[in-house]
């Protein structure tokens, strides 16, 4: 098992319930892999640097979860057929340290 | 000799994230705009003054910002 973490970028146009059954989509897939997801972060709309796929803004959520390393390539195979991820960005989990808190 | 008396020593800068402690995030978008230029480009050690180590982070911190968005490769 090893801690990884997801960000995802999501199409802006989506609402809030749509949003909740995308996540819920990507928990799915996460335990279908018998991983386990531990924390959710909703960081909602926010300004893209750069356009994306013709977008201006995308709808940021941060997931933490853990998963066999052997499973992720499947977990990312299925995660590239979801059309509303405009992008993602997937990686290894650093050890917790005290983070500066500013937002 | 007069004429070097108006060179100053250049006050050594002490890296941010060894006196605060803390490890570059990509998350923290806000912190990792202090180390890019105007344009976008990462500031090099010499002008941030952080150590080898915690540059090294910041510039792959700012590397995964640029991927997912948050930070620009090029701006303006």
């Amino acid at each position: 098992m090893r801690k990884y973490e997801l960000m995802l970028a999501i199409n802006p146009q989506f609402e809030e319930e749509e949003l909740a059954s995308l996540i819920e989509k990507v928990k799915k897939i996460i335990s279908k892999e018998k991983g386990e997801v531990t924390n959710i972060n909703k960081w909602g709309k926010r300004k893209l640097a750069y356009e994306i796929k013709d977008f201006t803004e995308a709808i940021y959520v941060v997931m933490k979860f853990n998963i066999d390393e052997l499973s992720i390539s499947e977990f990312e195979r299925v995660l590239k057929l979801e059309e509303k991820i405009i992008r993602y960005l997937l990686i290894l989990q650093k050890e917790e340290k005290p983070v500066k808190a500013k937002k | 000799m007069a004429r070097y008396r108006f060179f100053k020593k250049p006050v050594r800068k002490v890296c941010l994230f060894c006196a605060e402690k803390i490890v570059a995030d990509y998350k923290n978008v806000d912190l990792l705009r202090k180390y890019i230029s105007e344009q976008g480009k990462i500031l090099p050690r010499r002008v941030t003054g952080n150590c080898a180590k915690h540059q090294r982070g910041v510039a792959i911190a700012i590397k995964r910002a640029r991927e997912i968005g948050l930070l620009p490769y090029v701006a303006k």
